[in-house]
């Protein structure tokens, strides 16, 4: 033991230790930031609900026709007329949505406005186009589009 | 005092010197992007999924592959069991995911409403998902005259449409 | 007497001493005037150029994501969060400059540090203006077709 603290060499070594250290703790802290870089970037496009508004759209727009087609075919089973049978139809499929919508904390409001008719008969080829209110909103984004106009051609 | 070997200290902390600025020169001259980031997996992986669903959904109804509406409605509503039976008989869907989504896993579930109530069921189960797993969703509305046409399980009455919310759960391996 | 002036036995070790003090302080002075700059400014200069484009990445992939998704007849408006300091200074989002150059501004308060981020023509279509403070509470972007 007494000789270990007598010797005093080797205190270059420890210096250049201590330099080495030093440097490399910098280039650590340098290390951790590089990696926070990209975060805000990319949780911007995990956080922005865009497929939940473009889907939410994009069905309404597809459940148009669908609910055409059908209205059509109620006309012919039941007494209902087609826009009240289209406006039905629509409800239940607004309903749904929401329900579906709300299982993830996502408020939505499909609502139908009118029922477009060139001639004013409702037949399958003078009804073109249907207007629709669709909103969402998830408590930081909002989204409205008051009316959608979709085209329902045959 | 021990001045042997003095040469050799300064040799290393020379070629520390050396080794630390060409990090250093390199790690500063770019912008440093860490592509192996996490988040930044996440959010392809996401557009991913959703890109797979979104190719299923957009398919032509007269194509030779069946559409995401016609794979979901020819569905016999019996729920998968891992790992005995993973797909049920959603072998349709199952086989276009697998080509859309290489190297990755997933699960999917189908919720709707029945009797005002929601309902999931697990369609497809390829295992417990793993870390960093992420959600798209789709929706495709059925009809009787869908389910019908596919031989489906789905009891739909005439004047009836439902709805049902694809959920497509995907994580690498 | 004499003899001591004639022994020269131990000059080298007081010159070592000497020498070693030197260098000593020397290394010692160079290191405290220049600590600041090497362990502070360098390390937060980088991290300000690496964070601001982070967050100008941000602006420009939440824009484009909202332009994708526009309404025809409506609106929308998406709250968004930023830390309130890059490195140790605030800065400002400056995209006023979007519609000419096509590109959103970061400006930090102190140094005048800017990093510039392009929207990729996005701006000849869907106009865009405003600015924002990095240590104001709430953000917000927002798109009105009406307006």
């Amino acid at each position: 033991m007494e000789d270990l603290r007598k010797d005093t060499s080797g205190q270059w070594i420890a210096l250049s230790g201590l330099v080495i250290s030093l440097i490399i703790i910098g280039l650590a802290v340098l290390a951790n930031q590089a990696a926070l870089a990209g975060y805000h970037s990319s949780n911007a496009a995990l956080e922005f609900p865009k497929e939940n508004i473009r889907e939410l759209n994009q069905h309404t727009r597809d459940n148009a026709q669908t609910i055409k087609d059908m209205a059509f075919y109620m006309n012919s089973t039941t007494n209902e007329t087609v826009p009240v049978a289209f406006e039905q139809l629509f409800d239940n499929y607004s309903t749904q949505m929401q329900k579906l919508y709300a299982v993830h904390g996502e408020v939505v409001d499909v609502s139908l406005v009118s029922i477009n008719s060139t001639t004013g008969n409702y037949t399958m080829e003078d009804i073109d186009m249907v207007f629709v209110n669709i909103t969402y909103d998830d408590g930081r984004t909002h989204y409205s589009a008051e009316p959608e106009i979709i085209e329902v051609m045959e | 005092m021990n001045d042997k070997g003095q040469l050799h200290t300064l040799e290393g902390l020379g070629a520390a010197v050396l080794m630390t600025l060409t990090i250093l020169t390199i790690s500063q001259s770019t912008m440093i992007v860490t592509p192996q980031n996490e988040l930044a997996i996440d959010v392809h992986l996401e557009q991913m999924s959703s890109d797979a669903l979104t190719v299923m959904d957009r398919n032509p109804v007269d194509s030779a592959q069946y559409n995401l509406t016609e794979c979901i409605a020819c569905w016999d509503m019996n729920e998968a069991d891992y790992p005995t039976d993973t797909a049920g008989n959603l072998d349709e869907l199952d086989a276009g995911l697998r080509y859309l989504l290489p190297n990755a896993l997933y699960n999917v579930d189908l919720a709707y409403i029945e009797n005002d109530d929601l309902k999931v069921d697990k369609a497809i189960i390829n295992g417990p998902a793993g870390k960093n797993a992420v959600v798209t969703r789709h929706f495709v509305t059925l009809t009787n005259s869908t389910v019908s046409e596919m031989g489906g399980g789905w009891n739909l009455g005439d004047n009836e449409l439902k709805v049902v919310e694809v959920r497509l759960t995907t994580w690498k391996i | 007497m004499k003899r001591l002036f004639a022994d020269e036995e131990g000059v080298s070790i007081l010159f070592e001493y000497i020498l070693f003090s030197l260098i000593c302080i020397g290394f010692f002075m160079i290191v405290s005037v220049n600590s600041d700059e090497i362990f502070m400014q360098t390390p937060n200069e980088v991290v300000m150029q690496n964070e601001m484009s982070d967050i100008g990445n941000m602006m420009s992939t939440m824009i484009t994501d909202m332009y994708l998704i526009l309404p025809a007849n409506g609106q929308i408006d998406t709250k968004y969060d930023i830390p309130p300091k890059v490195g140790t200074e605030t800065y400002i989002i400056n995209a006023d400059i979007a519609y000419t150059d096509q590109i959103i501004e970061l400006v930090s308060s102190d140094s005048g540090k800017k990093v510039r981020v392009t929207i990729g023509g996005i701006a000849t279509t869907m106009p865009i203006n405003g600015t924002a403070s990095s240590s104001s509470t709430n953000h917000m972007i927002s798109y009105d077709s009406r307006r």
